[in-house]
């Protein structure tokens, strides 16, 4: 008798457990719980501003097709390797079946900002929404306009190719309760125009935190050490501090920093390689006065240490 | 027990030879690396205008390169692929990619020397070449 009770119980807390889990992994929750944020601008899109918002954002550096030169041949297919398996970032061509030609705007909002696929299913983390989440709604109405307007790209990607347990997209709703908090970037105005700008193209486009910085275990950025460097994700070889650290870019001047995005030269006239080459492709389409925005907020980073481990 | 020993002493000696070995072509490239960047920095500083113009330094630009790549594919043998070095496994994957990326970069550091007769086609030809950097770059190494 007490046997069969403990039993019910045991069975009990099972139940309740796996309907928790359910309930708490449910895209919807996360909607309910972080709220959908402001909409976007009626009227008609500025596509120069969503170009723009596509250099920044370095939506080819992942998207395009590889093996060519086009980074507006948004295909997708390129291998992201990383500690969870491989990725294989999907079409974003306008193309209305295998890309992104069919959604509404208010799908691709909801997917940038909340890693939520217009059927319902959690993207990974891979796709930096954590980052685009401080996107506002008009500059996403925008950039959404202007992928519209490039080539349709016709062919799906491969499936990724992770380990179990990280196959179970549903676990990702837990993972977004903790690591994504759904806040827009609201500008600070202990700081002036230019900073706040370039904090924008850093913090909510740009995403240089997410390889520009070590990660925990379950895979998010580590906010202490944000820009600190770390192990590159992709396999050997460290991701450099870009804090104004003396192990990171204290000694470069703002300069130093407009001139690597432009023409991704460093200071002592090395060429950047690897695939930080693939986002100056991007950041050499931006204007001076962004590039000098950039520049501006990542100095006045707090310095830190290198996170980056000694040896190759 | 002595056998045990000389065998380990052999072993050192195997093992010591083949890192030196990894690193002296590691080191001479890394310094290569170096000279050619040294070469840029005063190459963009002409091109920018930062600099005066100097026909004969503006061709040498173009001969620090060429050292480079006359030098450069061999300097990547099979022992150098880990240790102090950035370079990227593609090298060692697709050999003859990396060689024609270094048989491009030399094809186009001639004619850019070729080419340069004043300023403006220095300026041109300086940027043209450059466009390798970031290729290469790209592909063979790690960041």
């Amino acid at each position: 008798m007490r046997v069969r009770s403990w039993l019910t119980g045991a069975a009990a807390l099972v139940v309740l457990g796996a309907a928790a889990f359910w309930a708490l992994t449910a895209p919807a929750t996360f909607t309910a719980l972080r709220g959908r944020g402001d909409a976007p601008r009626a009227g008609a899109p500025d596509l120069d501003n969503g170009r723009t918002l596509f250099n920044a954002g370095g939506c080819s550096s992942c998207h395009a097709r590889p093996g060519q030169d086009d980074r507006t041949l948004l295909g997708g297919g390129l291998e992201l390797k990383s500690p969870f398996g491989s990725f294989y970032p999907p079409n974003i061509s306008p193309d209305p079946t295998d890309g992104i030609g069919g959604w509404t705007v208010a799908q691709f909002i909801r997917a940038m900002r909340e890693g939520v696929s217009p059927d319902g299913r959690h993207y990974y983390p891979a796709f930096p929404y954590t980052t685009y989440q401080r996107l506002t709604a008009a500059d996403l109405g925008d950039l959404f306009a202007y992928i519209r307007t490039l080539p349709a790209t016709p062919g799906q990607v491969r499936a990724h190719d992770l380990a179990f347990p990280f196959t179970v997209r549903r676990g990702l709703g837990l993972w977004k309760l903790a690591f994504l908090d759904g806040k827009p970037l609201a500008p600070d105005a202990a700081h002036d125009a230019e900073w706040n700008r370039g904090r924008y193209l850093v913090e909510a486009a740009g995403h240089c935190a997410e390889c520009h910085s070590p990660r925990n275990l379950a895979g998010a950025v580590d906010a202490s050490r944000r820009y600190a460097g770390g192990p590159n994700p992709e396999g050997r070889g460290t991701v450099p501090n870009i804090t104004p650290d003396e192990s990171g870019i204290g000694s470069w001047s703002r300069d130093d920093i407009v001139e690597l995005l432009k023409t991704g030269f460093t200071p002592e006239f090395d060429s950047v390689g690897g695939s930080m080459a693939a986002v100056v492709r991007n950041t050499a389409q931006l204007s001076d006065g962004d590039r000098e925005a950039m520049a501006a907020y990542l100095k006045s980073l707090k310095p830190l240490p290198s996170a980056a481990p000694k040896a190759n | 027990m002595l056998k045990t020993l000389l065998a380990a002493c052999v072993g050192c000696t195997i093992a010591t030879v083949a890192v030196a070995q990894a690193v002296q072509p590691i080191a001479e490239r890394q310094g290569l690396m170096k000279a050619q960047g040294r070469a840029t920095r005063d190459a963009n500083a002409m091109a920018k205008g930062e600099a005066p113009f100097d026909l004969a330094k503006a061709q040498s630009v173009f001969d620090t390169y060429l050292v480079t790549t006359s030098k450069f594919a061999s300097l990547f043998p099979a022992d150098s692929k880990t240790g102090e070095t950035k370079a990227g496994p593609k090298i060692w994957e697709d050999q003859a990619a990396f060689r024609a990326a270094i048989a491009k970069f030399e094809a186009d550091a001639k004619a850019a020397k070729a080419s340069t007769t004043d300023l403006a086609t220095f300026r041109t030809a300086f940027g043209q070449v450059t466009q390798n950097c970031n290729s290469c770059h790209e592909t063979f190494r790690l960041k």
